[in-house]
């Protein structure tokens, strides 16, 4: 199983199915082409996406529906196009055709959110990916991933 | 914030060299032409979020922030 050395994780293995191509990069990081999808039993559901040629690069995600269970994402034809789904298809189906996975921020001091404005796509056949941004869905860039009034209140 | 109206076809002017032109409307859309010099940056805004977010995203990722990350899902 390949390796790769991490900046805050040390090495993290993977299997080869599970290194992403993103032909556009992310927002910020455009010259990111390479990543792969790591999951370790110990911090799921938490999925790694790490750059497979920057090892400071590493982003926390969550499946969307994770985070929302009842999320929709209309994928934009362009971006269709860009993950490699063939042109007047039928929509692709979540967790057959295609995975959602939310990019989460932890700032130090506040509460974590997660970003269902513009979540990575990953056709999950082709293996090719793209944060795919949709301004005029209901999901906030920053949406809240424990709202307060879920938390318990004797916590 | 300044509110103009405008019909397809016209435009306004930002400083001495930006122009924003109304080429079409649809009902829940518009479509906008610009002119400017190349040095000027032109986002979607929501691309700029998306940019500030990943950066924002990538500098809290620390092996403490995940654990205590992880411990929030599996308590909430």
């Amino acid at each position: 199983m390949p390796q790769i050395e991490t900046l805050p994780f040390g090495p993290l293995s993977y299997s080869d199915d599970a290194v992403l191509e993103f032909p556009a990069g992310l927002p910020a990081f455009e010259e990111q082409t390479r990543f792969v999808l790591v999951e370790r039993p110990d911090e799921a559901p938490v999925i790694f996406l790490q750059s497979l040629l920057r090892p400071d690069l590493t982003f926390l995600t969550l499946p969307a529906q994770t985070v929302a269970p009842d999320y929709r994402f209309e994928i934009p034809t362009e971006d269709l196009a860009l993950l490699g789904f063939p042109a007047g298809g039928p929509p692709p189906l979540p967790g057959r055709d295609v995975l959602y996975l939310a990019i989460v921020t932890t700032p130090a001091g506040s509460a974590p959110t997660a970003n269902l404005m513009a979540p990575i796509v990953v056709n999950l056949a082709s293996r090719r990916a793209a944060q795919v941004i949709r301004p005029d869905t209901d999901y906030s860039h920053q949406h809240p991933l424990f709202p307060p009034s879920q938390e318990s209140p004797c916590s | 914030m300044l509110v103009i109206r405008r019909k397809a076809g016209e435009s306004l002017l930002i400083g001495p060299d930006v122009e924003v032109e109304v080429i079409d409307l649809s009902h829940s859309r518009v479509k906008l032409g610009i002119r400017a010099p190349r040095q000027v940056l032109i986002l979607r805004k929501e691309a700029k979020l998306a940019a500030d977010q990943n950066v924002e995203a990538w500098r809290a990722v620390s092996a403490e922030a995940l654990r205590s990350l992880v411990s929030q899902i599996r308590h909430a």
